[in-house]
């Protein structure tokens, strides 16, 4: 097949393909900039540079920030597939008639493969101009002559090429293998009613397997940096069991909301739960990630205030007294701040990617709500019914997950206890003071972050669903009821 | 002489129902035929495992003498860009193409060269009287255009035996018969074999033999329904 | 003309009287003309002159309609030589192709009647792709056009028929059977 024919065939589509296009772009433009400042982290060389932010000056806090700013690749890649999905079954459609034409599986997948991987590369290509327009813009010293970040450092040609190649190639990879669907019969492609597997329970499996990985971390007896190894792998599964389990999640919500709903909302909402629980699933398992993630920087947080409240006892100060400087509580603080902007920025794209996915459930059933307007629904009664869909599976979740994520934080960090002195050599404990525990310190999360937490992450839903909802038409759409 | 296309005790079954059970068929060079059958006794199937868009649970399809059932599944897009053509009810054109480049299409998926195919492809456009459409997308035609230019995209690689699944199924009656005139004539000039699925009476007429399904077998008495002895 | 092997088909199960076979033929044909008593007794005075039926017994009080009649051998040779006939494919057969369809379903067994319907359904189509390769190949004046669309529809019409009065009895069929 020539590469002018492949490129055209790629290139035909509605205005919902031109959309599926810029949205990849978009996101691979995230990712390449998101990567290029791991990169550029990652490539200050001086040991000891001197930048106002002081997460860069400590080579630890440098590999925290381009881990966690690698991990941040995550959503971007939930939020890039569910732009992919954007105007699927058009496409689908599209290409299966490529195969009744006579065109082989490989064809068709170069086809895709190659939207996908042009849209990206010049993503990749947007994003490395904003990344290089930002370091400019955000090229300020202080009056003593100290840059605010490192902007003077340019991410190295290892980390360039990975950018600028490695993201084209591995979306149109990742789009190839997505599309292993079309590889059977024209037929089979053209006419799958395709009614989804029933979701399974055993993602949810993996969610304990996790929790029991971090109870083995609790015990101790690991040390770091296995310890971190093996935290990755528990928090891996925590990640996989959520994201994938999900679905089972939407249909069980589903199943409840339909013996317990009242009015045609929730009812519509049930129905289609329950009709179709795998899709945006994933995207929604990605936001309770970030609720879990909440969880851990807020039971961080309470763990860094609990230990403060220790100190100020043990030392028997009053409670609000300053305490001395402590490096490493410090520390800890600045980690807790890089964590809240990393799980920010995670709970945006989520919430991105989420919107995304409300918006194409709408426009994609655009001819099942004008059946349902033509007979008199109402558009109150639809938008309802959105958000019943949207919350009926995070209502008890979201709450469950931030809780979750403090549980696994208190698991892995050290006990507080409260000291008493017990000895002093000499006497007067001017110089060696000799303590002992005389009580633990319980904590876990502040309650009132955690209500606050808790409803925000449920307000973002509302307010997605919502919004998603403000797309759908007052009266009859007449286009879309025509047959054929 | 040989037969062109011959299937051999065919099976297919589509979940927890028998679409296909033991057919056999033989269709020779330039014949026409018809299948005829109601709704659901497996003549669509039957099509498609000749075709090669599917692949029959038991028995065997040979084309000039070569088994194709047993092939991959891109040998069989080969086949079907090349040797076969498939006209189906609703034309399955891409509406995102012009119906010139439409037609023009399995050529240049063989890696023609562009302008030799758009060339072949209008002239095919003229052949079949649907000239004036073919800078315009398949949603702006007419039920019969529409057929007329499926009906040129599978004949434009000349293929030898052609597949109709109740290619007048959405027309009136008389855009219906243009399209069986021109598909019966076409036919004969190339000297293709044609294999026409319908429900229809008068569509059938147009073949020279007919062959009954039913229940997914072959009615050699051509009615179609087993009479049972009424009391 | 038909009217004489209706009759002879509601015999051929058994002998019956003269009222019973009026009704027998307005139940079994209802849509077609009702047969008037007076017919009747023609058609079966007519059948007894030919040898097709003879008279089987009789109720001392009655008349014709008291009469019972029952079928000979040479009637039932009549009747398979009309039903082996296959009606000549063209536009004005309804009441005989109906007659003749009613009769094998109700009356002959099921190899007789497939074989009489598949005979039928053949010559019907044979004649419809002739007066289609008529109207393909060949320069029709308008006239010519629509007479032969005229025979085209009714002829489909008649094998449309057929086929559902076909589906009908096998229903009917599986139902009694099931």
């Amino acid at each position: 097949m020539r590469p002018s024919l492949l490129l055209r065939l790629a290139l035909a589509g509605t205005r919902t393909d031109r959309l599926r296009v810029v949205l990849t772009g978009l996101t691979a433009a995230l990712a390449a900039a998101v990567l290029l400042t791991a990169a550029t982290v990652l490539a200050i060389v001086p040991d000891d540079p001197d930048y106002q932010v002081l997460f860069f000056d400590d080579p630890t806090m440098r590999q925290a920030v381009a881990a966690m700013l690698t991990l941040l690749c995550l959503p971007v890649l939930a939020l890039a597939a569910q732009a992919g999905r954007v105007g699927a079954p058009a496409r689908h459609r599209r290409l299966a008639a490529l195969r009744l034409a006579g065109a082989t599986p490989g064809q068709v997948t170069a086809i895709a493969a190659a939207e996908t991987g042009v849209a990206a590369g010049l993503g990749g290509l947007l994003g490395l101009a904003l990344f290089r327009l930002a370091q400019g813009a955000l090229h300020r010293r202080n009056g003593a002559g100290v840059l605010w970040l490192p902007t003077d450092v340019r991410p190295g040609p290892l980390g360039l090429l990975l950018v600028l190649a490695g993201l084209p190639v591995a979306s149109a990879l990742l789009a190839a293998l997505l599309l292993r669907g079309l590889h059977g019969s024209p037929l089979g492609v053209a006419a799958r009613a395709t009614t989804p597997a029933a979701p399974r329970m055993w993602p949810l499996l993996l969610i304990g397997l996790g929790v029991a990985v971090f109870g083995y971390l609790a015990t101790g007896t690991v040390y770091w940096p296995d310890g971190l190894v093996v935290g990755a792998v528990g928090a891996a599964a925590v990640a996989g069991g959520l994201v994938l389990g999900m679905a089972w999640l939407s249909d069980r919500a589903g199943r409840l909301l339909h013996r317990f709903g009242r009015g045609p909302a929730a009812l519509l909402a049930a129905g289609r739960l329950r009709a179709d629980p795998w899709t945006g699933s994933r995207t929604v398992g990605v936001l309770i990630v970030c609720a879990v993630l909440t969880g851990t920087v807020l039971g961080l947080r309470e763990h860094l205030g609990t230990e403060m409240v220790a100190q100020r006892l043990s030392q028997g100060l009053a409670p609000g007294a300053p305490l001395p400087w402590d490096q490493s509580r410090d520390y800890l603080f600045s980690m807790v701040k890089l964590l809240s902007a990393g799980v920010g920025g995670a709970a945006a794209l989520a919430a991105a990617g989420l919107l995304v996915a409300l918006l194409e459930a709408v426009a994609a059933r655009r001819r099942a709500f004008a059946a349902l307007t033509a007979t008199g629904v109402t558009r109150g009664v639809l938008t309802r019914a959105l958000l019943w869909q949207a919350l009926a599976p995070v209502a008890a979740v979201v709450p469950a997950a931030i809780l979750l994520g403090a549980v696994l934080a208190r698991l892995v960090l050290p006990e507080i206890t409260v000291t008493t002195v017990t000895g002093c050599q000499p006497a007067d404990c001017s110089d060696l003071v000799m303590r002992s525990p005389a009580r633990t310190l319980t904590w876990l999360v502040d309650p009132v972050d955690y209500a606050a937490a808790s409803l925000a992450g449920l307000a973002l839903v509302a307010l997605l669903a919502a919004a998603a909802a403000a797309t759908l038409r007052g009266r009859t759409d007449l286009a879309a009821l025509r047959t054929g | 002489m040989s037969p062109i296309l011959t299937a051999r005790d065919l099976t297919k079954t589509f979940g927890a129902q028998p679409a296909l059970r033991g057919v056999d068929l033989d269709l020779h060079e330039g014949e026409i035929v018809a299948v005829r059958g109601r709704s659901g006794c497996g003549k669509s199937t039957l099509l498609h495992c000749l075709s090669g868009v599917l692949r029959p649970d038991g028995g065997e399809v040979a084309f000039r003498g070569e088994r194709i059932d047993d092939t991959s599944e891109a040998y069989r897009s080969e086949l079907r860009r090349t040797r076969f053509g498939v006209l189906l009810q609703h034309g399955h054109l891409i509406s995102e193409l012009t119906s010139v480049e439409n037609v023009a299409l399995p050529l240049m998926l063989g890696g023609g060269s562009r302008r030799a195919a758009l060339a072949a492809a209008g002239s095919w456009l003229a052949r079949l009287g649907v000239a004036e459409a073919a800078e315009q997308t398949p949603g702006r035609l007419s039920g019969g255009q529409l057929q007329r230019v499926a009906l040129a995209r599978a004949m434009v690689t000349q293929p030898a035996v052609l597949f109709a699944d109740e290619p007048t199924g959405a027309l009136d009656s008389l855009a219906g018969e243009l399209v069986m005139k021109l598909l019966t004539r076409t036919a004969r000039e190339q000297g293709t074999t044609v294999v026409v699925v319908t429900h229809d009476a008068t569509i059938a007429a147009y073949a020279e033999r007919e062959i009954v399904l039913r229940d997914g077998e072959v009615d050699p008495t051509g009615l179609g329904v087993a009479i049972g002895a009424l009391a | 003309m038909s009217a004489s092997y209706v009759l002879l088909g509601l015999l051929a199960r058994g002998p019956r009287h003269g009222y019973e076979l009026k009704h027998a033929y307005d139940q079994r044909l209802p849509r077609a003309k009702p047969l008037a008593f007076g017919q009747v007794y023609s058609t079966l005075s007519r059948l007894e002159r030919d040898g097709l039926v003879t008279q089987a017994g009789q109720d001392q009080a009655g008349g014709p309609e008291r009469t019972a009649f029952a079928i000979t051998d040479d009637g039932r040779t009549a009747l398979d030589r009309w039903l082996a006939e296959v009606e000549a494919p063209a536009p004005y057969v309804a009441s005989a192709l109906l007659s003749k369809v009613v009769v094998a379903l109700l009356v002959a067994d099921p190899a007789r009647a497939t074989a009489y319907l598949g005979a039928q359904q053949q010559a019907h189509t044979a004649r419809m792709r002739e007066l289609t390769r008529l109207k393909s190949e060949q320069d029709l004046t308008i006239g010519d056009l629509i007479a032969v669309d005229h025979a085209l529809a009714h002829l489909d019409a008649d094998l449309r028929w057929l086929q559902t009065a076909l589906h009908r009895v096998a229903a009917l069929h599986r139902e009694v059977h099931s």
